[in-house]
């Protein structure tokens, strides 16, 4: 397979030849900063197509003397200019010179190369000018090109002078893989390989004479770390809704904050009723008060505590205190929903058939734990009809429970003040076993009978909390409502289409 | 309401064997959860005699039924239910020939605690188990049905010691001096009060009264101080597991009906021990004379028409008798339309016929009913404010932010001193478990930036959002309070930028078709100038900005921080209300 190229490397392997070509003219011939250019070879000699040969050679440099002669001139050359220019006196030319170590140094060459002659304090020339120059010229042919061609003696003698000297150096020298036929490396360049589409390939028709890269994934676990997200609890709690509402269900709301009137009293709970205690219904601090605003009903409720009223019923038998009615409480149970709801339609439709549902939040002072918390919501459903039985009931419960995928479900008998036949039904949690869920009943006739209400109605408060940790198999309730934004961001979606 | 008993006294009462399992489950169909607190006989390593029960079951019993607080009472129904025992529901008041016993009471009791009622019950076998199973019940219908004494009050005294009549009077707390139960010295009534365990727990019953009742006999003996204590000699009841003995049982109250269904409940445990009880008279100071203990059977009327309906079908009456017996009833008569039914008289909760009918389908058994959804034609539909919160909540999560769902309620500090509002307006609970929980939130912000609070070791950018309810006193309505849906959003980071808080309101707007125009404002929680005030038309929807650094030290942030928070009534005038 051939190798898929970009641009970069294919401009490097067109400067590659087969014949080496050492790394600085490489440099200068490609236009690519140095580290890419070298990464480069460095990749085409690891994929096979190109050959590295590296070796030591030896190269004449000059001395730094040789870079001022090389600058300034030859001390002898010099020399020669001045005795030329006709000052003959050693003396003066000491003068001329001003450097008395270089003027000794062009003596003693002058002398030497037999150009000169000193008699009686004066220099005279004894070689012919031209061959003077000649030589000269020679010498600074060296300086110029140490490395060009030279003659061995005069190599030496520069090289005893000091002006040049003997230097090693590491050459890298690079040339295409002698066992690549030319016809693979003109097809590899001729291979348009992109990275990227661009809008400019789309438009002009490009994309057609490329080839675009493979994209490589790598197995390493990596979701994205920001995303918007619609809470996946809430998103429960509205699928349950859709079912309700398949089944015929309408919504409806109480406010949070109720009087005892409401959650209480109006339920045929008695006032000294045990769950009407600091220890299972949250009381406003201070002394306000609310209004009871039906007074009619007022009256009826205070009648059936006290002896039935005209519901058939004993009542609770004692007199019932308004000042405690008025008081402000956070809702204990969504039946207080219910209890505004029955008010609503035992004035507005009395005669329709209804099915009513709210998931709403209540609030006892419980402990918290895995399944209790001190806020939670329960999903309130209440029925009217005129033949409805307990067998009704139930079957409500289960249906809600396998809408969402729950299957195990038992039921006993229970009690609650506002209903009688109270039923008290338990979910399997796939960790937690056994739970208590699903408490209903039909509504006492002291409760309808408030309303003069005359209908039947099944009554249920679910604990949707505990019903979604069975779904969605949670094993703590308070990881519905967690604190940590990255278990929110990542709770697993409820697959409500199993 | 919990009972703690041995599994070996129970199995007494029911004169047969039952593994725990088949209890369990009986007890299950009888809305009774018991639970096991020992180890089988043969894992267990015997150690020496102890005072606590070894073969420990506790049961947890409904709120409505009182009387199964007693061991043999549950053997009873349980007798019933499992072995088809026909119920006995007759229990004869005796008299003795010749002898009445009688309670006197006097004029000034009627301010402080007015009723009394007695019995006498004759030739029960009182062991140190019994003794202690009687004195767990007491405690327990003191605890529970009595609401710790202040509804009703018993005593248990030795009957031959007694000199009648007896007498319920009121008397200067000075006056007052017996050895009270568990003390071996005389103590006047104040110190009782203030020194005695018992005293000291229940002082607040007697504590707004100048005189305290006493309860004494003809010879000056007192036997009790109502609803305190007993006295250590005539109220002490000594275990004996060969001879017979007699027992006086008296029970105080406010409230007539209470005090004879109190004591009713009592005697029919000792009725169920074996014993056989006497009559007891009270003498009111106008004259009336009550006697007791009642245990007329009490007789429900139950048409069978309604049975039907809330059963779901029709039973024959043979059938319905059968499972009548099992729960303790007795068809006493009975035409085409209905039956009259009559149980035991310690039976609390008999208010209607329907209580009649739930135990029927106890005795039939819930698992044996068919769940079945009616055909019923209603319509449905989805309140407006979970369409609109759905809109909100979809429109926020597309723009990057994640739903959030806090408590409604929170720290009194995060809604006032953290975010330097001193006046802040919200309710405070009474009776608050935890300060972290003590309030309920009137805003969002505070709740999202405590949010943030938790989050500080979690990767930056946060951007979040919330919508739900907050509320604020508001006298003019019934509840005292107003309920807003709400919905705000904080984005914290390294950088932020004010402007794409105001592009997401502007694309909100615009989605919205409503206008939204900004005018600066200096919110308290933010930076000076980085506050904006959100108008529609000229009502105020909500504000955004940025979070003022002295505020994001007080909730321990390091991240600058911009908020943005909506009152979406404000958007759709129309609607009244959102809850």
């Amino acid at each position: 397979m051939l190798l898929e190229l970009n641009e970069k490397q294919k401009k490097v392997v067109r400067a590659l030849t087969r014949n080496y070509k050492d790394l600085n003219e490489l440099k200068r011939e490609i236009d690519l900063p140095e580290n890419i250019l070298e990464s480069i070879l460095a990749f085409l000699v690891e994929a096979k197509y190109a050959e590295l040969e590296q070796k030591i050679e030896k190269y004449y440099d000059l001395t730094i003397e040789g870079k001022e002669y090389y600058q300034n001139g030859l001390p002898e050359e010099n020399l020669i200019k001045i005795i030329n220019s006709g000052i003959n006196s050693i003396n003066d030319l000491k003068v001329k010179f001003k450097d008395l170590n270089l003027f000794n140094i062009a003596i003693l060459w002058a002398k030497k190369s037999k150009w000169i002659d000193i008699k009686a304090g004066k220099v005279e020339l004894i070689t012919v000018l031209a061959e003077i120059e000649k030589a000269i010229n020679n010498i600074k042919e060296v300086l110029k090109n140490p490395n060009e061609k030279h003659s061995k003696d005069l190599l030496n003698e520069l090289l005893q002078r000091k002006i040049i000297i003997e230097k090693e150096r590491k050459i890298k020298r690079f040339r295409l893989n002698s066992d690549t036929p030319d016809e693979e490396i003109k097809k590899m360049l001729e291979l348009e390989n992109r990275d990227e589409l661009t809008p400019e390939d789309i438009k002009t028709g490009n994309w057609r004479n490329y080839t675009y890269k493979k994209y490589i994934i790598t197995d390493a676990y990596n979701p994205p770390k920001y995303f918007g997200k619609t809470n996946a609890y809430l998103d429960f709690l509205n699928i349950v809704r859709e079912n309700l509402l398949a089944l015929g269900f309408e919504e409806f709301y109480s406010p949070s904050i109720d009087l005892e009137f409401y959650n209480c009293d109006i339920l045929f709970m008695p006032q000294d009723h045990v769950a009407r205690g600091i220890h299972d219904l949250f009381k406003i601090e201070g002394n306000i008060k609310g209004t009871i605003e039906n007074k009619s009903l007022l009256q009826n409720v205070k009648q059936i505590h006290l002896n039935g009223g005209n519901t058939g019923s004993t009542g609770w038998k004692y007199n019932f205190n308004d000042d405690i009615s008025r008081n402000l409480v956070l809702r204990s149970q969504t039946t207080c929903t219910s209890a505004h709801f029955l008010e609503y339609i035992s004035k507005e439709r009395p005669n329709e058939d209804v099915k009513m549902m709210c998931i709403d939040l209540n609030w006892r002072p419980d402990t918290r734990d895995r399944t209790h918390s001190f806020e939670f919501r329960q999903c309130e459903g209440i029925i009217t009809g005129d033949n409805l039985s307990i067998k009704n009931l139930l079957g409500f419960l289960t249906e809600i429970c396998h809408s969402i995928g729950i299957s195990e479900i038992k039921f006993m008998p229970g009690y609650f003040p506002f209903t009688e036949p109270s039923v008290s039904g338990y979910i399997k949690h796939p960790k937690l076993g056994w739970i208590e869920a699903l408490p209903g009943g039909i509504f006492r006739p002291e409760v309808c009978g408030a309303y003069n209400f005359k209908k039947t109605v099944l009554a249920y408060g679910i604990g949707i909390d505990r019903l979604a940790m069975a779904a969605l198999d949670i094993d703590d309730i308070r990881d519905l409502y967690s604190t940590d934004l990255e278990k929110v961001k990542n709770f697993k979606i409820y697959k409500n289409w199993r | 309401m919990i009972l703690e008993a041995s599994f070996n006294n129970l199995k007494k009462y029911l004169k047969k064997e039952i593994t725990f399992e088949e209890l369990s489950e009986i007890l299950f169909q009888l809305k009774i959860e018991v639970e096991k607190q020992f180890v089988e006989e043969e894992e267990v390593i015997k150690e020496s005699e102890e005072e606590t029960i070894k073969d420990k079951i506790v049961f947890e019993i409904t709120q409505d039924r009182p009387d199964l607080l007693s061991l043999p009472g549950i053997a009873n129904l349980i007798n019933n239910f499992k072995w088809n025992k026909k119920p006995k529901i007759d229990y004869p008041v005796k008299k003795d020939e010749g002898k009445e016993y009688k309670i006197k009471v006097g004029e000034n009791v009627k301010e402080i605690r007015p009723y009394i009622a007695g019995a006498v019950v004759k030739n029960i076998i009182i062991s140190d188990t019994v003794l202690r199973e009687i004195m767990n019940f007491q405690e327990n219908i003191h605890k529970t049905f009595a609401r710790d004494r202040s509804k009703a009050s018993i005593g248990l005294y030795r009957f031959e010691l007694l000199k009648f009549p007896l007498h319920y009077e009121a008397k200067d707390p000075i006056e007052i001096n017996f050895e009270p139960l568990g003390f071996d010295r005389v103590m006047t009534a104040e110190m009782i009060l203030k020194e005695h365990p018992t005293g000291i727990k229940y002082a607040h019953l007697l504590k707004p009264y100048n005189k305290y009742p006493l309860f004494y006999d003809d010879s000056k003996q007192v036997l009790s101080l109502p609803p305190i204590i007993n006295s250590n000699f005539l109220g002490k009841l000594e275990p004996d597991d060969e001879i017979p003995q007699n027992v006086f049982i008296e029970v105080t109250g406010w409230d007539e009906y209470i005090v004879q269904k109190c004591l009713a409940i009592i005697v029919m445990d000792l009725l169920f021990r074996g014993g056989e009880t006497y009559e007891v008279s009270v003498e009111y100071p106008n004259g009336k004379i009550i006697k007791s203990p009642i245990l007329e059977p009490i007789a429900m009327k139950v048409s069978l028409k309604n049975l039907y309906n809330y059963f779901g079908e029709k039973l024959s009456i043979q059938k319905i008798e059968k499972l009548l017996n099992k729960v303790g009833y007795l068809i006493d008569s009975k035409n085409e339309d209905e039956i009259i039914v009559k149980t035991l008289p310690n039976r609390y909760d008999l208010m209607h016929e329907v209580d009649v009918i739930e135990d029927i389908i106890i005795a039939y058994g819930l698992q044996n009913l068919k769940p079945e959804i009616p055909k019923l034609l209603t319509k449905a539909n989805q309140h407006p404010s979970t369409q609109l919160k759905n809109t909100f909540r979809r429109i926020f999560a597309n723009l990057g932010y994640v739903e959030v769902l806090n408590y409604m309620l929170t720290d009194e500090n995060i809604l006032s001193k953290n975010i330097k509002n001193e006046n802040a307006n919200y309710f405070k609970l009474k009776n608050y478990k935890l300060e972290q929980f003590n309030v309920i939130r009137n805003d969002l912000i505070p709740i999202l930036l405590e949010y943030l609070r938790y989050n500080l070791n979690n990767p930056y950018p946060q951007k979040i959002f919330e919508i739900g309810s907050v509320i604020r006193p508001n006298p003019r309505n019934y509840n005292c309070c107003e309920e807003l849906l709400h919905i705000a959003g904080v984005v914290s980071d390294s950088r932020v930028n004010i402007n794409n808080i105001k592009n997401e309101m502007d694309l909100l707007s615009k989605l919205l078709s409503v206008n939204f125009k900004y005018i600066e404002c200096n919110n308290k929680i933010c930076f000076e100038g980085r506050s904006f005030k959100i108008m529609v038309n000229e009502r105020e929807l909500g504000y955004f900005g940025e979070i003022h650094p002295e505020i994001l030290l007080n909730f321990n942030l390091k991240m600058p921080t911009i908020v943005f928070e909506l009152e979406l009534a404000q958007l759709f005038p129309e609607f009244k209300s959102f809850i």
